[in-house]
């Protein structure tokens, strides 16, 4: 079910809401906290009830390695609880390796090998590399004796809550567990429904309304066209890149709204990744919850900055290469990794020079370098990125406007073309409207959580009735642009 | 409480937008699928798969002519002069039979019909297609099931929406006036009319896409019987079976549910030289299409309600002077097949469907492409007149 349909809107979310406090007004809390589980569960089978066993048997391992895990005293032995620990994470792994890598790996043995061994042709499993990284946090928290013991209920809602089961955020047993057991929460809280609602509605306008029009252009340009020009390979990738932004923060922005109607605050996940000033800060920015769960599972293990230099960088380059990996199994996720940890690794070489450089110098190269980036990341294969890319770079095929003949004409010396600048791609002006008023959005104004979240855990009094007024609007001219739109899922769904 | 009210409001404020969107799509309603029009009461759009509906809904009649472009220039007055009962024209352009079964279902639950006049096209005689990929079926079948809220998608997309919020009074927001007794007749577009009259003035059209399309179809259609390369498959049995199931699904199936309700069918008569390049070239095709009116007229003997009539044995299909492109004729034979059916001439039963075929498929096959092919070829290519060698 995705959060950008009628169906969760106007029939899960409400039912699942009234029949939630209905039940906690009962006082039959262990019966509400069970139905989340099972309209988490239906929420999360609605896709294909095939993978229900799967998400299944992952709770319920998890759950008994982490009370293992957490029952074992101090003075347990340590070889053993890090066993248990190790064949816990290597299970996980094992699990998504499975599903994801499978075909992944077999192609590159048949491709080194010269041989033909047929591929699995597996299914993923909706949200498996979301909820394993999620249960691996949990194993590791438990090893180092940060988890209370907590009865089977409240850990499978832990790990289905449906709000952020299918693409995060990636949240951490300590931020929701005390959220389910909490007594304040099994009550209706208006302040949190009128957060929810408004946060909710700005979500689904930038998936629907934002995020899906980027969509048909990024597309067009990076699947269906054989080649572009410069103009339009940078409106692909530019295309690509706000409709990943308002993609995944809508997601993120309707994760949390659905779970505040609940009265669960779930982290934020982005906070203007693309005003960031150095690939640095852009990770503290973008998916914040998965950073957070790179560097805390990955790198701080592996050393982090603690034994010098190299290390340092080996560490940031295997951590961005596990993270690129992550997103899919694919080279083009690799190398994607690899060039963010690249940059990461230039960005402390640098520092350590002690140079500051200019703010708008720094927002160039920062935002061009993601942009650039992104480009692999999108590409369906290495032909897709480097016909893209190469057109981005290709100034003997410019085309620019009719409208410029006149004043631009002698151009025309230099191989330049006046004509429909994004023809292939979609209509010209509106691309590039839509384009420059994505950049305006994203940073001149304020983000949604800045905006409203912030602002209101502030000053609870901030809220007033205008604002409802005004996310009504946004959300019932969302609603209606979504029976329009032609594209749906989001693109995380597929990490 | 303040934000137990600031919740209400954003309900509230939503239910508001809801209703007040939908009264006013409701008022708007281009399509007169709600209402009978309050403003703009002569103006229709021109997508008929859309348009029927509302006319369906909201026009009084107890007839109903459904055909394709054959039949958009017949005058439902006309029809119903001489036929009797009321008719309204809802011909819909390049439709398949299947396409026609989902407005014939709707349009025969709305209420008692008492004639149905429709063309039986060679592409529902000989092809079992499920849509013509131009108008996809989803796009419009929802305004012919009972659900009429779901009626309100035809205007939930760009075009209407941007009509309604920049309050544009242009044609395609309203649809074009038209004269109700036949709203999609083209034969007063001077594109059209001037078509008529001979091969000259095919020739000097030829920049127009329906005679490049005639050209290229004759031409090739020459040069492959030259060539040798007759299309005939060898699945023909089988494609007539499927054809006698289509025709069973999309019509039969109505012709036996509603007996009270008269069916009278027609054989478009194309011209020959159409009738022709089946015969000659598309051999499968052309058997096919006789195997299938052999089934429908013996499918008459059975329903009384069902009438078949057929003119492809007529002389004035052999004049290109009725038509403006291989298929299409001058409205006079529209109003000249209304007068045969009056008379019943042309109706064909099981003791005539023998000699009809006879006829019609021996002057088919004697029809001489070839003379047809050289004059094209002369006027294409004056410089180097190129001549096709006879049978």
């Amino acid at each position: 079910m995705l959060f950008n349909s009628y169906i969760f809107i106007f029939a899960f979310l409400p039912i699942t809401f009234f029949i939630y406090f209905y039940l906690n007004k009962k006082r039959l809390t262990e019966a509400s906290k069970g139905f989340l589980v099972f309209s988490s569960l239906f929420f999360y089978s609605w896709w294909n009830i095939i993978y229900l066993p799967i998400i299944l048997s992952s709770i319920l391992f998890n759950y008994l390695v982490g009370s293992i895990l957490s029952k074992s005293s101090e003075g347990a032995k340590k070889f053993r609880k890090k066993s248990i620990l190790l064949f816990g994470i290597i299970l996980n792994i094992l699990l998504l390796m499975y599903f994801k890598y499978s075909d992944f790996f077999i192609e590159n043995i048949n491709f080194i090998a010269n041989t033909q061994i047929d591929l699995l042709k597996l299914t993923l499993p909706l949200a498996i590399s979301f909820f394993t990284f999620q249960q691996i946090a949990y194993l590791v928290d438990s090893y180092r004796g940060e988890t209370k013991e907590y009865d089977f209920l409240n850990y499978s809602l832990f790990v289905t809550f449906f709000p952020q089961l299918i693409a995060g955020p990636i949240v951490h047993h300590k931020e929701m567990m005390s959220q389910f057991t909490t007594k304040k929460n099994k009550i209706i809280n208006y302040t949190n429904i009128a957060l929810g609602l408004f946060i909710f509605s700005i979500g689904l306008f930038k998936k629907v309304v934002i995020a899906d029009t980027f969509a048909v252009w990024a597309t067009a340009g990076f699947d269906t066209i054989a080649t572009l020009n410069l103009i339009e390979a940078w409106a692909t990738s530019l295309s690509y890149t706000f409709q990943l932004y308002f993609d995944f923060s809508g997601y993120a922005d309707m994760a949390i709204g659905a779970a505040l109607l609940f009265n669960i605050k779930l982290p934020i996940n982005f906070n203007s990744p693309y005003k960031a000033l150095n690939i640095q800060d852009f990770w503290k920015r973008w998916h914040i919850t998965l950073s957070r769960f790179l560097r805390d599972y990955i790198y701080i293990p592996l050393g982090g900055n603690r034994k010098g230099n190299i290390r340092t960088y080996n560490n940031l380059l295997a951590t961005f290469i596990i993270g690129g990996i992550w997103h899919g199994a694919g080279w083009t996720f690799v190398f994607w990794g690899l060039l963010h940890g690249l940059a990461l690794v230039i960005h402390r070489l640098w520092q350590s020079l002690n140079y500051k450089m200019n703010s708008i110098l720094a927002w160039f190269i920062t935002f061009n370098f993601i942009n650039i980036a992104w480009v692999f990341f999108r590409a369906r294969n290495w032909d897709d990125a480097i016909k893209v890319l190469s057109s981005m770079f290709d100034f003997n095929n410019i085309v620019l406007s009719e409208r410029l003949t006149k004043k631009l004409g002698f151009l025309s010396e230099y191989g330049i073309i006046f004509s429909n600048v994004t023809e292939h791609i979609g209509d010209g002006s509106k691309v590039l409207n839509w384009i420059i008023g994505a950049f305006i959005l994203l940073l001149i104004f304020k983000n949604s959580n800045q905006k409203i979240v912030s602002s209101t855990l502030t000053n609870i009094h901030s809220l007033t009735i205008m604002h409802a007024m005004y996310f009504a609007i946004l959300f019932m001219f969302s609603i209606l642009y979504m029976s329009m739109s032609s594209y749906t899922e989001f693109i995380y769904f597929n990490f | 409480m303040k934000n137990k009210k600031i919740v209400f409001t954003f309900i509230i404020t939503s239910i508001v937008l809801v209703v007040l969107f939908f009264s006013i799509l409701f008022i708007y309603d281009p399509l007169k699928v709600f209402h009978k029009p309050w403003m703009n009461k002569e103006y229709l759009q021109l997508n008929m798969r859309e348009q029927a509906a509302g006319i369906i809904n909201n026009w009084e009649y107890d007839s109903v002519i459904l055909g394709t472009s054959i039949l958009e220039c017949t005058s439902s007055k006309e029809a119903s002069n001489k036929l009797g009962g009321k008719f309204i024209n809802i011909s819909l352009a390049g439709s398949y039979f299947f396409e026609r079964a989902i407005i014939l279902k709707y349009l025969l639950k709305k209420k008692p019909i008492k004639k149905i006049l429709y063309s039986l096209d060679t592409i529902g005689l000989t092809d079992t297609g499920k849509s013509d990929g131009t108008f996809k079926i989803d796009s419009w079948s929802y305004l012919y099931d009972n659900n009429r809220l779901n009626d309100f998608k035809a205007y939930i997309n760009n075009k209407y929406l941007k009509c309604l919020f920049s309050l544009s009074s242009k044609r395609k927001c309203f649809g074009r006036k038209v004269n109700f007794d036949r709203p999609n007749s083209w034969h007063e577009f001077p594109d059209q009319a001037i078509r008529f009259g001979g091969l000259n003035n095919w020739f000097n059209a030829k920049e127009n896409p329906q005679i490049k399309h005639a050209f290229s179809m004759i031409l090739d259609s020459i040069q492959n019987i030259k060539k040798g390369q007759i299309h005939f498959d060898n699945n023909l049995a089988a494609n007539i079976k499927a054809s006698e199931k289509y025709i069973d699904e999309n019509l039969i199936k109505y012709i036996k549910q509603y007996p009270n309700t008269k069916f009278i069918f027609i054989l478009p008569p194309y011209s020959r030289i159409q009738f022709a390049i089946n015969a000659q070239y598309n051999k499968s095709s052309f058997e096919r299409y006789k195997a299938s009116v052999r089934y429908l007229v013996s499918k008459s003997n059975k329903f009384e309600n069902l009438l078949i009539y057929g003119w492809g044995n007529h002389s004035f299909v052999d004049n290109i002077a009725n038509y403006k492109d291989p298929q299409h004729f001058e409205y006079k034979i529209n109003s000249w097949m209304l007068d045969a059916i009056s008379r019943e001439e042309g109706l064909l039963t099981s003791t005539n469907i023998d000699v009809y075929l006879d006829i019609f498929s021996n002057k088919s096959l004697n029809y001489d492409l070839y003379d047809l092919g050289n004059k094209i070829n002369n006027y294409l290519n004056p410089m180097k007149p190129k001549k096709i060698k006879g049978y």
